[in-house]
């Protein structure tokens, strides 16, 4: 009778230890289930989806950065791959959205000319059950994802930087010249209106020419050429898109001022970007790796896939994190360059 | 009050006869010094040798392509394919130069194709009958997608390094006189000669005046045609060197800008008549001399972009209200498709 007390005290806390036993034999098993589990939703959200990029051009290096990544990203993944080139032409860009609308793919990823342009046709394509995610340019409209800069911190942080190198401390003339690009995109809204506001903390600081390039490198040239003219001490020339900046830079050089006028930049970290820094003609350029750009934008579009969320639900953001390069540092940026037969990773 | 009447008619005839008078060259000439004057006086950093020098080099590029476009616009033609032929042709000789083509075989290359489709357009507009603002406008559009697609692969074309030679186009100078400016003096000169000296030019001058008379009486009006066509894509060309060498590459999205109405702007605005057969060369030098001294003047009045886009458009409507009432359409000779 003792005995089978006993037993029974004793069944429990052995049931228990076998029980663990087998649950320590069992659990690889089960750990297996649940990442053939993941595997499986993963393939199931996304295999055979069509992915569909349409930035404002392509030819350009930043754009052509992102098309290898994303490309690439999305190939292998097993998922489908389109894009489209509206060669910078607002009203082509607008008809390729509303194309790719009726084409229905899975999701779009767009770069928006200005802050109006697509508003009209983002909410029409999640209506139409499409995930629409903006890379590095921002409508007006508000979408499921948004990949790139973060413009207005990189304006204050620009700002800064040059209140710090040409401000009242730093014994420089303090005047300024903003090469615009477009008046009406979102980069150069955002940026311009953080440079502003710490412009107007320092009242040495003075800008002396604040025009719209319309990004064209030329026009760049031509203003700078005056401008360094009308004020040979100017101190900082800054542009928010490098290549175009990159015409500032060559009237600065042409000038003779290389090294007394600072030229402030940023861009996607690729190599004619880290060129234009080793040549000296861009002295501070604020990268934000469009390689990585790439990356996450597609890593994004896998998480609205998968998530299964709404299209219009939801809205999620990943800003870019950048650092300044310069002369100094510039062993340590990407530099990155596509490779000429473009063929993916 | 009747005589009071009679005596201003009496004074206004005189001065509107005495303002049709004046060619339209010296009156931009005339507004030119006067708005040079006001802005030496008011604009700050605008009266000195530098800047004067800088107006200059920014419109170089832009009278360069103009005396390409005069020509053709005499001849009672339009070429807007010049921006096309310009971007694509030199940004497709630097390319080659990239890769290893000699300086020579690159620019001949360059320049080689820019005559085909020169030649092309004279083609299609003096014997297929095509009228020239359509067939100038495909053919730009033909030549910028053959470019970004087949040509070039990028919109920005960079120059190689090492080529002294073409950076000098853009940014020399010489006896302190910026290189682009003497390479439109150049241009401008043999355009000059070209019309005024030769057979050529004054045939160019008549068909433009009145293309059937021109035929009747004997001239070969089409090879005259190819010949005008061919002329513009090869300033065109050269005109893209210049721009290529200034900022050491070129944009091909350039063909996207308003500088084809700039150039149309400076040829009407300087009296060369959109009807054909009126204008010359100092037309366009007055015109040029006019924008050149309005944009330099904006740009160090920190004037935005788009303001000074509406600037030159009401001047461009100024101009050719003017010159439709100076040069009123010739119904005789007129034909569907002229400006």
């Amino acid at each position: 009778m003792f005995l089978m007390t006993q037993c029974k005290r004793l069944a429990k806390p052995l049931g228990l230890m076998i029980a663990g036993v087998i649950g320590l034999f069992a659990m690889p098993a089960i750990a297996a289930d649940a990442g053939t589990e993941l595997h499986d939703l993963s393939a199931k959200a996304l295999e055979g989806k069509t992915i569909a990029f349409l930035p404002m051009t392509l030819g350009a290096p930043l754009m052509d950065t992102w098309e290898y990544v994303i490309r690439s990203e999305v190939l292998h993944n097993h998922m489908k791959y389109t894009v489209h080139d509206p060669a910078w032409n607002s009203v082509a860009d607008a008809q390729a959205f509303e194309g790719l609308i009726a084409d229905h793919p899975d999701v779009i990823i767009a770069q928006n000319l200005n802050v109006q342009l697509l508003v009209k046709q983002i909410k029409a394509a999640q209506a139409a059950g499409i995930y629409v995610i903006q890379l590095s340019m921002m409508s007006n409209a508000l979408s499921d994802g948004y990949v790139g800069g973060d413009w207005i911190d990189q304006g204050l942080e620009t700002g800064r930087q040059i209140v710090k190198d040409c401000g009242k401390d730093s014994g420089r003339s303090g005047k300024v010249v903003i090469l615009q690009g477009e008046l009406t995109a979102a980069q150069n809204v955002y940026m311009v209106d953080g440079l502003m506001k710490e412009f107007a903390k320092d009242p040495t600081i003075k800008v002396v020419s604040s025009q719209a390039t319309n990004w064209e490198a030329t026009k760049a040239y031509d203003i700078t050429t005056a401008v360094l003219q009308q004020h040979p001490d100017v101190c900082a020339i800054f542009g928010p898109y490098d290549i175009m900046t990159i015409g500032g830079a060559e009237a600065v050089k042409k000038a003779g001022l290389q090294g007394k006028v600072i030229v402030y930049s940023n861009g996607g970290g690729y190599r004619e970007g880290c060129d234009a820094v080793k040549a000296g003609l861009i002295d501070k350029y604020l990268d934000w790796e469009a390689w990585n750009q790439g990356r996450e934008v597609v890593v994004m579009a896998k998480a609205l896939m998968m998530s299964g969320e709404k299209p219009g639900s939801h809205s999620v953001a990943s800003y870019s994190t950048w650092f300044w390069v310069t002369k100094d540092n510039i062993d340590h940026a990407r530099c990155s360059d596509i490779p000429k037969d473009g063929k993916p990773y | 009050m009747g005589s009071g009447k009679g005596s201003e008619v009496a004074t206004a005839e005189p001065a509107a006869f005495r303002l049709k008078n004046i060619r339209q060259e010296t009156l931009v000439f005339g507004t030119t010094i006067v708005i040079f004057v006001l802005c030496a006086i008011f604009v700050d950093g605008f009266f000195s040798l530098a800047n004067v020098s800088t107006l200059a080099r920014t419109v170089s590029v832009l009278g360069i392509l103009g005396v390409g476009m005069t020509v053709v616009v005499i001849g009672r033609g339009l070429d807007l394919s010049q921006v096309a032929v310009m971007a694509v042709c030199a940004a497709w000789s630097l390319k080659l130069i990239g890769v290893g083509y000699g300086l020579a075989a690159g620019l001949g290359l360059g320049l080689g194709l820019a005559l085909i489709v020169g030649c092309f357009n004279g083609f299609a507009i003096s014997i297929i009958g095509i009228p020239a603002l359509f067939t100038t406008l495909a053919s730009g559009l033909f030549v910028y997608g053959v470019g970004r697609w087949v040509l070039l692969g990028q919109i920005i074309t960079y120059m190689p390094p090492g080529q002294d030679f073409l950076i000098a186009l853009g940014q020399g100078d010489i006896f302190g006189l910026p290189v682009p400016v003497l390479i439109f003096a150049v241009a401008a000169l043999i355009g000059h000669l070209m019309l005024t000296r030769t057979r050529a030019g004054r045939f160019v001058y008549a068909f433009g005046d009145n293309s059937e008379a021109a035929r009747l009486t004997g001239v070969s009006v089409r090879v005259l045609s190819i010949g005008q066509y061919a002329f513009s894509a090869t300033v065109a060309f050269l005109a893209g060197l210049v721009t290529a060498g200034t900022i050491a590459s070129i944009d091909t999205l350039i063909y996207n800008s308003s500088l084809i109405f700039d150039v149309l702007l400076i040829v009407v605005l300087g009296g060369v008549s959109l009807s054909g057969g009126r204008g010359s060369i100092v037309s366009v030098l007055a015109g040029t001399a006019l924008i050149g001294t309005l944009l330099n003047a904006m740009i160090l009045l920190n004037v935005q972009g788009d303001v000074q886009d509406i600037v030159k458009s009401v001047v461009l409507l100024g101009a050719i209200a003017l010159d439709r009432k100076l040069h009123p359409r010739d119904e005789e000779t007129a034909r569907q498709g002229d400006l």
